[in-house]
């Protein structure tokens, strides 16, 4: 317990430090958007107290303030929960933007982790069970090609393949025009239909690093101590299979949980290919458009998603490993 | 030299590798010969298909494609092995200090490494290019390596902190020689072997990122580069969604494909050169 409290405690200064970061350096750089509004403004001939007051009710900065106060003034702001408003969309707040984009990318990053998860551990154990053939070599070369070839150059082929091509999938969106967002069958079809090029793209991309860890891993538990007594008392082969691949399956878990993080990542590549309204495209619309609090409160959520993942996957680890004592 | 080339024979696909990365790498070195000059527009040959005169075709301005993949080459070559080269000097120095320097030292650089470990890469990498700028391939290349160098100085650490605990290292600082000796004499030749196939590792990754950047449009636009050509390719020039324009959106795939593909290859073929437990083994 006392552990968890510490873990809880460390993390919350961890994301705090990350913001703190965030936002010095997008104010200390030359040109901030503030000042370019501000500046702008004062060309068209307002008064200074008039412009500062027209950034402020705009963009909910004050630009002639010191840059210490701006960010006391931030700090509180965020503890009310606010990360203030978009640029591009003047006026609308950034959370608003966050929520209604988060769903899409959780669910298909979700998705696509956990598919290619088990089709990157089916192949490992084969590759691993294989060692000395030709086939070994073949899914370890394929895998590490795959992971090494860029989300955007896959999305981009799988597109052009099944969009244009092939008339299977669509090209954008996330849901048809026909249906409405809610708990209903069609919907639900047709959210899916749209997720299938994104998620195959995370799968395509994700399932190589899963093939040679838990390759690693299967090699390494076959010739641990356990498994010899295990086949030296004669134990049947589901049996001995079964100890291996839980076994070999345990050290992947810590990484399932911080691939969530590389995956969020990854989905500005992804989510911006296929146009689907998540927090990827969101991130990728900000930064064309340099709407800075947008990309501050987007990597600020993907942090944070990363670091309360972290936290997760080391508290379950512990139960689910009977040898981690804590 | 003839166990090198057993490791080659054994597995085939290495040598595809190595072959694959040796083009590129005379792509970059001898394109600026090549091609000294930006490819030339012809508005009488818009997507015109492969020819004896444009290798590739053309894209959507009547420009050989060829050309610009072969211009490209060098920039993404070159901020590729910038960055990569980045990344391991950095890594490596935070982990030989952490390991090496004793608790105090340890902790400060860990907790630090931690948090880069945590914060999502490839968004760092696009904030830090938005808000920094982009003003040449050395900034680029320090950005990409910026992000990237947590694991590799987390790996070097525990490698140094157990073989800090190996006899041969207590023996020497027994003996009295200074410890920055043993560092650079004992315990770095010991690392080698990991840093060597880390750095083709790094390599794959500043190719993704760098590319990316300039997939993204994060960049400003002045360089040849095939992320451009990416970008064109599936938003501008509508090359996308016309089979007329195959070869402007294929050939920059396929040339990273090709490259990822070689380095991957080559780093597999360098593993087995530099780990001497692989050689035995397949």
């Amino acid at each position: 317990m006392n552990k968890l409290i510490r873990r809880v405690v460390t993390s919350l200064i961890l994301i705090f430090v990350v913001a703190t970061l965030t936002f010095f350096l997008i104010r200390l750089m030359p040109g901030s958007p503030y000042e370019v509004l501000y500046h702008q403004l004062l060309m068209k001939g307002m008064s200074q107290q008039q412009a500062a007051d027209q950034v402020r009710s705009l963009l909910n900065a004050t630009p002639n303030e010191p840059v210490i106060l701006q960010y006391f003034q931030w700090v509180v702001q965020l503890f009310h929960g606010s990360l203030g408003n978009s640029i591009a969309q003047t006026g609308v707040p950034v959370t608003q933007l966050i929520f209604n984009a988060l769903p899409w990318t959780l669910v298909t990053v979700t998705m696509g982790l956990f598919i290619s998860f088990f089709i990157g551990i089916f192949l490992g154990v084969i590759s691993a069970s294989k060692r000395n053939s030709w086939v070994s070599g073949l899914i370890d070369n394929a895998s590490s090609i795959a992971h090494a070839i860029p989300a955007y150059v896959t999305a981009v082929a799988l597109l052009y393949l099944f969009n244009v091509v092939w008339h299977v999938f669509p090209s954008s969106g996330a849901y048809g025009i026909t249906v409405y967002p809610g708990v209903n069958l069609p919907f639900i079809l047709s959210f899916m239909y749209h997720m299938v090029l994104p998620v195959g793209t995370y799968v395509l991309t994700g399932l190589g690093s899963w093939e040679l860890a838990m390759k690693a891993t299967t090699i390494t538990v076959t010739n641990d101590d356990f498994m010899m007594a295990a086949r030296l008392r004669g134990l049947r082969h589901s049996t001995l299979m079964s100890y291996l691949g839980w076994n070999s399956i345990l050290p992947l878990f810590t990484g399932f949980m911080l691939s969530l993080g590389a995956m969020f990542g990854g989905s500005v590549f992804i989510e911006s290919t296929y146009s689907f309204p998540g927090i990827g495209n969101l991130f990728g619309a900000a930064i064309t458009s340099r709407d800075y609090p947008v990309m501050e409160g987007c990597f600020l959520l993907t942090t944070t998603t990363i670091i309360v993942a972290n936290v997760v996957a080391d508290l379950m680890y512990s139960k689910l490993d009977p040898r981690i004592v804590d | 030299m003839k166990n090198i080339w057993k490791i080659f024979t054994r597995r085939p696909s290495r040598m595809v590798g190595v072959v694959l990365l040796l083009f590129f790498i005379v792509l970059a070195i001898f394109g600026p010969i090549m091609y000294p000059h930006p490819a030339v527009p012809n508005p009488n040959q818009i997507y015109a298909p492969p020819s004896w005169a444009h290798f590739l075709g053309t894209d959507y301005a009547g420009r050989d494609i060829w050309e610009q993949i072969v211009q490209g080459a060098q920039n993404v070559l070159y901020v590729a092995f910038l960055g990569a080269l980045f990344t391991i000097i950095i890594g490596t120095v935070v982990g030989l200090a952490a390991g090496y320097l004793g608790p105090v030292v340890d902790n400060i650089l860990m907790r630090i490494t931690d948090m880069f470990l945590t914060i999502p890469s490839i968004a760092l990498t696009i904030i830090l290019a938005v808000t920094i700028g982009l003003s040449n391939n050395i900034v680029m290349a320090g950005i990409l390596s910026f992000a990237s160098w947590g694991g590799l100085a987390r790996a070097i650490r525990s490698m140094v902190l157990s073989i800090k605990s190996r006899s041969f290292i207590e023996v020497s600082l027994g003996l009295g020689i200074p410890r920055w000796r043993v560092l650079f004499r004992d315990v770095l030749p010991n690392l080698m072997p990991y840093i060597v196939v880390h750095l083709m590792l790094a390599l794959t990754s500043t190719v993704y990122g760098e590319v990316g950047l300039f997939f993204l449009g994060v960049v400003p636009f002045n360089a040849a580069n095939w992320g451009v050509m990416l970008n064109y390719a599936t938003g501008g020039s509508g090359a996308m969604y016309s089979t007329q324009s195959l070869m402007f959106l294929i050939s920059p795939i396929l040339a990273i494909v090709l490259l990822q593909t070689g380095i991957v290859l080559t780093s597999d073929a360098v593993n087995a050169i530099v780990d001497p437990r692989l050689r035995e083994a397949k």
